[in-house]
């Protein structure tokens, strides 16, 4: 009891009888009626408490009160506790739960008005003035502390019966992921465009400053950049203002259709991709596309990292059945002798067989190739 | 002797600002410049330069992946340079984890590039200790506490160094040149030299970024 006691504040416990008052507001309809009926027996009693049933079930039935139980329970029994729930029911176990609740809710509150009633009729009874003092002394801490655990059954049935269920659960988890993905991508976006362009302006004015005097042609080449750097960040600008303001979502990772991003970031290293792209690229299902799109990534970019500038040739073919991925390059001589670390290609086929697909690579007459196949029709 | 500098960026702009920059002055000759960290083994190999100015975000292989590249696959690895734009004080910590030598943002002044290369190629002193120190600081402070002790970044080396060598490493976190270390300790600068390299050996550090990020990160030199 005295834990009760600590754990529930003085405000607490107030605010709790003020939750079970509904209750017992039922109690005392109950207690009018029922010396007016004309059986008034305790059976016409026990069946008076169990009358309220079926509207409560009823109003189990209706989806926002479980909100306004939600939001009550939240103010009133477990205040800055988010464990209870203040979203609508959606399932018939969320109304079942609910129903329970409402009950709970409703006998202890008629439990709360009978100690209320007892301990008033006790002190207002015949007793002897000597006596009163004492009773009261004992039965008014014995009232609060009925009270306060009333309170804290209350409190504890709202935290089992009005939780999240799983699916909200996951759903507020997916929605917080969302946003913090939102954040991210919007920063990337900043500093990728904004930044970018600072980045340059500054490199270049500094430069131009550098060589004024001595090279008036690259001085009028950097300021030409200068300002075609902030007239592009301006633009930026306002494109990253438009997407904080409608809160439009960004671009989302690349897909196979963005190949020929990949290519020229390739070309600019040095590489000289030759790209060919065979088939409906574009109708791909999004998945394989993404993966396709990094598989695509991987095999380039090891190219290079272990060739060097060399031609590359990327071929990609959509079939009914299955996309095809092809990318060869000549093996530089004399071979590097860490082509085979094996890290890059275990990654290769770990992604297709995620895919139920498969992937190899290579050496085939001289060249360095990476082939992979990918089923359309989802893993086998 | 002229400072052999490749220029790694994907943005042609900045290649070609950090190229004016570095070229004025006569000690530095830019040899190449590559727009991917992909690329940089191949051709660091065959253009031997002294330092790699390197750029963080890159398409396909990043400035990151690319310094540890560089040391794990060439016996002599040219120094690091990474340059960054913003926010990118978690990249920054990487490459100098990865093996960088130092960092530049990419807002720093012309001369400020200039003496950065200047001091990577040397190699003799710490660039921007203040800088490493408050990374360092942001880094290892959510780990101190009660969960120092058991984390200890490089701890049994730490405690095999002796007072001299931790004297110098205290120093070398501030900035000094083997020449300050040697005037402020009343040492030659060869016994200074010996120290350091024995120190960097113990710690299992190539250079004295590495040392001292260790330092810092098992304690031995206080980050307040």
């Amino acid at each position: 009891m005295r834990s009760v006691l600590r754990r529930g504040t003085g405000r607490t416990i107030w605010a709790r009888v003020l939750h079970l008052a509904l209750g017992a507001w039922f109690a005392v309809a109950c207690a009018m009626v029922w010396p007016g009926l004309p059986d008034a027996s305790p059976r016409t009693l026990a069946g008076l408490f169990l009358a309220p049933l079926p509207a409560l079930a009823v109003l189990a039935c209706v989806p926002v009160v479980r909100r306004s139980e939600g939001v009550q329970a939240r103010a009133l029994l477990l205040p800055g506790d988010d464990e209870v729930t203040v979203e609508p029911s959606r399932t018939w176990s969320d109304r079942g739960r609910l129903l329970l609740w409402l009950c709970v809710r409703v006998e202890l509150g008629v439990l709360a008005a009978l100690a209320v009633a007892g301990a008033v009729s006790l002190l207002a009874g015949p007793l002897p003035s000597w006596v009163w003092v004492p009773v009261a002394a004992a039965v008014v801490p014995c009232l609060v502390l009925v009270l306060a655990g009333l309170g804290a059954l209350a409190a504890a049935a709202a935290r089992r019966l009005l939780h999240p269920s799983l699916a909200e659960r996951l759903r507020a988890q997916q929605v917080r992921t969302e946003r913090l993905l939102e954040r991210t991508r919007l920063a990337a976006e900043l500093h990728d465009s904004i930044g970018h362009a600072l980045t340059v302006t500054l490199l270049q004015a500094g430069a131009a400053r550098e060589v004024a005097g001595r090279d008036p042609a690259f001085v009028d080449a950097a300021l030409a950049a200068v300002e075609d750097s902030a007239r592009q960040a301006a633009a930026d600008l306002d494109r990253v203002l438009a997407l904080l303001r409608d809160g439009a979502p960004l671009a989302d990772a690349p897909t196979l259709a963005d190949v020929g991003r990949l290519a020229r970031a390739a070309r600019a290293a040095g590489a000289d991709v030759d790209l060919r792209v065979e088939g409906p690229v574009a109708g791909l299902p999004p998945l394989v596309s993404r993966e396709a799109y990094r598989i695509a990534q991987e095999a380039l970019t090891n190219a290079l990292r272990h060739a060097g500038p060399v031609p590359v040739a990327l071929r990609v073919d959509v079939h009914a059945d299955a996309l095809e991925l092809d990318v060869r390059n000549p093996v530089p001589v004399p071979a590097p002798a860490s082509v085979g670390s094996g890290s890059g290609l275990a990654g290769l086929r770990e992604r297709a067989a995620v895919l139920g697909g498969t992937a190899s690579a290579g050496p085939v007459d001289g060249d360095w190739r990476v082939a992979v196949r990918l089923p359309l029709a989802g893993p086998a | 002797m002229t400072i052999r500098v490749l220029l790694v960026d994907d943005e042609e702009l900045v290649r070609g600002g950090l190229r004016a920059i570095l070229e004025a002055r006569h000690d530095i000759e830019v040899v190449g410049e590559a727009a991917d960290g992909a690329v940089v083994v191949p051709l660091t190999a065959s253009l031997r330069p002294d330092v790699v100015v390197m750029d963080i975000r890159m398409p396909l292989v990043d400035g990151i992946q690319a310094t540890r590249d560089l040391r794990r696959r060439l016996d002599e690895p040219p120094r690091v340079l990474v340059v960054t734009t913003f926010g990118d004080d978690e990249n920054v910590y990487a490459a100098l984890h990865a093996g960088a030598d130092g960092f530049l943002p990419k807002r720093a002044r012309p001369a400020e590039i200039v003496d950065a290369v200047r001091v990577v190629a040397r190699g003799d002193s710490l660039l921007f200790p203040a800088a490493i120190r408050a990374l360092a600081a942001r880094h290892v402070a959510p780990l101190q506490g009660p969960a120092a002790s058991s984390r200890a970044v490089g701890g049994r080396e730490v405690r095999s160094l002796t007072a001299r060598e931790r004297e110098i490493l205290t120093l070398m976190a501030r900035g000094l040149s083997n020449g300050e270390i040697a005037g402020e300790l009343y040492l030659g600068l060869q016994t200074v030299k010996t120290h350091v390299s024995s120190l960097l050996r113990k710690l299992g550090a190539r250079d004295r970024t590495q040392a001292v990020i260790t330092a810092y990160e098992s304690g031995l030199v206080p980050l307040t």
